[in-house]
């Protein structure tokens, strides 16, 4: 087998093996609860655990990944680091803290929502005219302080 | 120079791209100014591209751009750091544009995918989505995800078997944090 082969199996291998892992932890299984409702070796779920997968096959991964209902998708690339292995299915996947503020977030959807509507060009002159806007306010600010300073030193 | 005044390092950036087209350096814009193109409008200070150059070519673009009136510093980052080498161009108003040598698991077919984006009468190669958002999930930083969310958010069509391909090559944190954009 050609060794960029044997590199990308053992990325999918280690990819896969870190999900199973990372998925029993979140039902917050013990490994030793795993391999019993699973009916899993616990020494093959140890190095599941440890991600010591180098004598363990992708079929078997793909088994055990069955055997938890863990909904998995795997992928190669044109090279081994491109490959992995990902979760697939709403409410597998965790996802990020919903925002704090729904005001927030309708003021940031807002701003997207104008930013769609522009073209890449016109979004770059905004973003110049940002940066240009923000470099005056920056020097208002420092020409306002040099002179509150200034005062305050006379006095001493 | 375009730039006439502070708060133009996006002027200066096409100044540097005079110099790179001249020197028949490929190059993508990436950063702020990428981030614009993206839908995450915000000022920055200075403007970023990536060019793929040994530290020793990168030291020769650094003369050519002194040769030019640039301001130029060559810095080179530590052996762990994902960036080799950075040119830091600079003009008489403070603006500001860093030149990445490049970028550790980056895809080297990324220069392939650039767009060309009009810009205050010319013409810039901005990094493609997927690789800006994969760049953006390796960095993780709060607002590189922010950034990365809206240019998932604003994208009309998107590559997702690139975009995990592009980003799985920077390790499995960035592809753990595009899985949780991805969400």
């Amino acid at each position: 087998m050609p060794p960029t082969d044997i590199a990308t199996i053992q990325a999918l291998r280690a990819d896969l093996a870190l999900q199973i892992a990372r998925h029993l932890t979140r039902r917050q299984l013990s490994q030793v609860e795993a391999a019993r409702v699973f009916d899993i070796p616990q020494p093959t779920l140890s190095k599941i655990v440890n991600g010591r997968v180098d004598d363990l096959s992708l079929e078997l991964l793909i088994r055990i990944a069955v055997r938890t209902g863990l909904p998995v998708v795997m992928q190669t690339g044109s090279v081994p680091e491109e490959a992995g292995a990902y979760l697939s299915g709403k409410g597998v996947i965790p996802s990020l803290a919903p925002p704090t503020s729904k005001l927030a977030q309708s003021a940031r959807d807002a701003l997207i929502e104008a930013a769609r509507k522009l073209t890449p060009e016109q979004r770059l002159n905004a973003m110049l005219e940002q940066t240009q806007l923000v470099s005056e306010l920056h020097s208002s600010g420092r020409r306002l302080q040099g002179r509150r300073a200034r005062p305050a030193g006379r006095a001493r | 120079m375009r730039a006439r005044r502070h708060g133009q390092s996006p002027l200066l950036l096409l100044d540097v791209i005079d110099v790179l087209k001249r020197e028949e350096v490929d190059y993508a814009v990436i950063g702020a100014l990428a981030a614009a193109v993206y839908g995450a409008i915000r000022a920055s200070a200075d403007a970023d591209a990536l060019v793929s150059l040994t530290v020793t070519k990168l030291s020769n673009l650094s003369q050519v751009f002194k040769k030019k009136g640039f301001a130029v510093e060559l810095r080179r980052g530590d052996s762990d750091d994902p960036i080799p080498a950075m040119l830091v161009i600079g003009d008489k108003h403070q603006n500001r544009v860093d030149l990445l040598g490049g970028l550790r698991g980056l895809d080297p077919q990324m220069l392939a995918r650039t767009m060309d984006v009009p810009f205050s009468g010319a013409t810039m190669r901005v990094v493609g989505r997927e690789d800006f958002i994969a760049m953006k999930c390796f960095a993780a930083g709060p607002q590189h995800l922010e950034d990365a969310s809206i240019a998932l958010e604003t994208a009309e069509q998107l590559d997702l078997d690139l975009l995990r391909q592009v980003t799985r090559r920077f390790g499995r944190p960035a592809a753990d944090a595009l899985e949780l954009l991805l969400a």
